[in-house]
């Protein structure tokens, strides 16, 4: 409802205003119709009765339900209390209908004189009035012009003054406004040079800026140029070396693998020697074996030799002759590779 | 062939040579003739050794040492004429020389004579290698008799430091000689040394001689003599003195075994009607029936322990291996090569079972009891009456080459042998003896 007032706040009001009207006029009916009950009511005399007038239901507007069924019950109820009163005065007025219709022949008579009479006198005052009132607006517009001339010379010369000095005003302004114009362009076209420097003095700051960042950005490509050729130059190098380092170690494992082979050729030879001088007068078994650790000199004569980690089956004697055919085998075989001399040598040895 | 068939075809084997021969009374020495030796003999040197004095010493020493070494197949000594020099001392070797003669070994010594035909012997063993001397060692006051058991001692000292087992060079041999002389045969029951040298006849007899077996001590022997003209059982001291037989019962009295302990001997005897194996106690002559079996049972042999016996039975039809324990009776078989074996011999380290193996011909198998193995350590020869020596390292065995007894030894890994022959007559029956008491050293 409060949205609705908000929204429609003159048609609300306009509702409002005529639901206000509505009332005022009912109750001043009411007010009326009672005032004329009471003087019929009062009245000795031929009681002019009148016509109770048969109301119309009120023409209901968007107002409170309640309020408004109130009303028409009030209305209706008044209305009852109307009606039967009315039907008792019918029959009072019916009885009194055909003396006042006698009564009322006679005074339409009486008043149509009158008033004829009284209509007369009217026409007379009415051109009596309407002469006077001639004579007094003839008099009034007389004086009208006299001022309305005067006036008018006021204003000429006011304005001829006014004019004058608007036209002094307007020339000095002018003067002003060119001068100040002249100023203005002066301005303006210092201005306009101020800003074409300006604009010039920019577009070369941004030239100098465009080229700045330009050769900022050529820099940073050839800097990124470089980078990356550094880059790939080192990523070159970098795979070059390892596939260096790789080679060396492939070189160095062939080396290693090869010294080591020389190495076991070495010692096999050497091996091989002590097994050519193996010889004893014991029964050896087949599954005796011992390692034989010799210390050689590097003319290949032995300077010592023992056994180690001998087997169960390595008899003394077996040691022994183990040992015996080590002295016998001096010298020892030289190793192939001068590098891969060894003061210790170790083998493992069986008969 | 059972074995007393086998018995029985030895006498008649004997009995074939009766005709035609003189026999003679004169010492024969065997003659030993080594027949194989090891492929990679150990090269050594035996310098002769060095006589102090102007007396001649009777044994050659250094002689008998290297032919002691020799014979083991396992050295080969250098021949006198090869040798570089002939240092006396050890600061007089000069060990290239030997080196280069691929010399490892040195046996260097001297003959001190003393008074009253006795020496003082000294020897030496260097090692040419390690330049040092490996042994050392002095015998005082020796006499003349002895001179060669010392010698035999050096070469058990020698072999046991450069083989680690022990010589059985000091040790004799027992055996039978047969020879026949004026058309009878004569049989001699000889010991003599380890090489041959030295026999001492024990008996002398006309009729065969069988089955010497050594007294562990070494004092005594058993043995079966025909002399009677039925076998007995005999005990005789080795001097010749206590001779005493020990077994004439009827029938066979045959194949006598010294106990381990020397109280005991195991025999044959077919008193009750059939060949069993009995045990004499030799003190009081109380027999025990060790086999009641309806075959033969024979040639007993005690094991190491003492406690159990292997004899060779036909009870499965041919004659094999079987051993028994004494104390429970429990009897096994133990020979299961061949159709043939008899003979069992135990070695004195209780490792090996020599037997006379027949698969074709008769040989020396020797079964190793720690591994079962058995391998036939002869060749092509009738072999028989396999005696261990006390080291165990060799077999003496009879055997039959030329159409004539002779004996061979072989060591237990068939790769060297050597035959031990008499220049006229036959030798069987061999049996080794254990080592002797030593002298004084």
């Amino acid at each position: 409802m409060i949205l609705f007032i908000k929204r429609h706040p003159i048609a609300v009001s306009l509702a409002v205003v005529l639901h206000l009207t509505l009332g005022v006029l009912i109750t001043n009916d009411w007010f009326k119709q009672a005032d004329a009950i009471k003087v019929n009511m009062s009245s000795d005399g031929p009681s002019q009765i009148d016509e109770v007038v048969q109301r119309q239901p009120l023409q209901t507007f968007a107002v409170d339900q309640q309020v408004v069924q109130a009303q028409v019950e009030r209305i209706k109820a008044e209305q009852e209390a109307r009606r039967k009163e009315q039907e008792r005065l019918a029959a009072e007025a019916q009885r009194n209908e055909q003396r006042l219709t006698q009564l009322r022949r006679d005074q339409e008579t009486e008043t149509r004189r009158a008033e004829e009479a009284r209509r007369q006198a009217d026409i007379e005052r009415q051109r009596q009035e309407a002469e006077r009132q001639r004579t007094a607006e003839a008099q009034r517009q007389a004086e009208q012009a006299r001022k309305t001339a005067l006036e008018a010379e006021q204003r000429r010369q006011q304005a001829e003054k006014q004019a004058r000095e608007i036209a002094q005003a307007a020339a000095k302004q002018r003067e002003s406004e060119e001068k100040r114009l002249k100023e203005l362009e002066a301005l303006q076209r210092q201005a306009q040079e101020q800003a074409a420097k300006e604009r010039a003095r920019q577009q070369t700051i941004t030239e100098e800026v465009k080229q700045q960042e330009a050769q900022k950005r050529q820099l940073e490509a050839e800097a990124l140029a470089a980078r990356l050729m550094r880059e790939q130059l080192e990523q070159e190098s970098l795979v070059k070396r390892l596939a260096e380092e790789e080679a060396s170690k492939q070189r160095e494992a062939a080396r290693q693998r090869e010294m080591l082979s020389l190495r076991e050729t070495y010692i096999s030879s050497i091996s091989a020697k002590v097994r050519e001088n193996w010889r004893t007068p014991a029964n050896i078994s087949p599954q005796a074996q011992c390692e034989l650790v010799i210390t050689q000199t590097p003319s290949g004569n032995v300077s010592s030799v023992r056994t180690e980690n001998c087997n169960e089956q390595a008899t003394p004697q077996f040691k022994q002759a183990a040992e015996s055919a080590v002295l016998r085998a001096q010298p020892l075989p030289r190793p192939p590779v001068e590098e891969l001399f060894e003061r210790n040598i170790r083998f493992v040895f069986k008969p | 062939m059972k074995p007393v068939f086998q018995v029985k075809s030895k006498i008649l084997t004997l009995l074939f040579f009766t005709s035609g021969l003189m026999l003679s009374t004169a010492q024969a020495n065997l003659v030993i003739e080594i027949s194989e030796g090891y492929e990679n003999a150990l090269p050594i040197a035996v310098i002769p050794f060095q006589v102090e004095g102007v007396v001649a010493v009777p044994e050659d020493i250094s002689g008998i040492v290297s032919h002691n070494l020799r014979r083991s197949g396992r050295f080969a000594p250098l021949a006198n004429n090869a040798l570089p020099s002939r240092p006396a001392q050890l600061e007089n070797i000069v060990f290239e020389q030997w080196r280069s003669q691929d010399i490892d070994h040195l046996i260097m010594g001297s003959v001190t004579p003393r008074p009253n035909d006795r020496y003082d012997v000294e020897m030496r063993l260097v090692d040419v290698l390690r330049r040092q001397q490996v042994i050392g060692k002095r015998w005082r006051d020796v006499p003349r008799q002895q001179l060669r058991q010392v010698a035999h001692q050096m070469s058990d000292e020698i072999y046991l430091e450069l083989t680690g087992v022990p010589g059985a060079f000091n040790t004799r041999l027992a055996y039978v000689t047969m020879k026949i002389r004026d058309g009878e045969r004569n049989y001699t029951l000889e010991v003599s040394d380890s090489d041959g040298h030295n026999p001492q006849p024990l008996l002398r007899s006309k009729m065969p001689i069988m089955s010497p077996s050594w007294s562990p001590d070494g004092t005594k022997l058993a043995y079966v003599s025909f002399e009677t003209g039925r076998s007995n059982v005999v005990v005789q001291n080795l001097d010749g003195t206590n001779r005493e037989v020990v077994a004439d019962f009827p029938g066979i009295n045959s194949a006598p075994s010294w106990s381990p302990d020397g109280k005991s001997l195991a025999m044959t005897l077919s008193k009750d009607g059939n060949a069993d194996i009995y045990i004499m106690n030799l003190q009081t002559k109380a027999l025990r029936k060790v086999t009641r079996h309806w075959a033969i049972e024979t040639e007993a042999a005690w094991s190491v322990d003492g406690k159990s016996i292997y004899f060779n039975s036909d009870r499965r039809g041919q004659p094999q291996i079987f051993k028994m324990e004494l104390d429970s009776g429990n009897v096994s078989r133990i020979s299961f090569q061949g159709n043939y074996n008899a003979n069992p011999e135990v070695s004195p380290n209780g490792r090996y079972l020599a037997m006379v193996h027949s698969n074709n011909g008769f040989n020396i198998g020797l079964l190793d009891l720690y591994t079962n193995e058995f391998n036939i350590v002869t060749d092509a020869f009738l072999g028989e009456s396999p005696s261990f020596a006390p080291n165990s390292d060799m077999i003496v065995y009879a055997m039959n080459r030329d159409n004539k007894g002779q004996l061979a030894v072989v060591s237990v890994d068939g790769r060297a042998s050597q035959i031990l022959s008499v220049a006229d007559g036959q030798v069987r029956e061999p049996a080794w003896g254990p080592y002797r008491v030593q002298p004084n050293k």
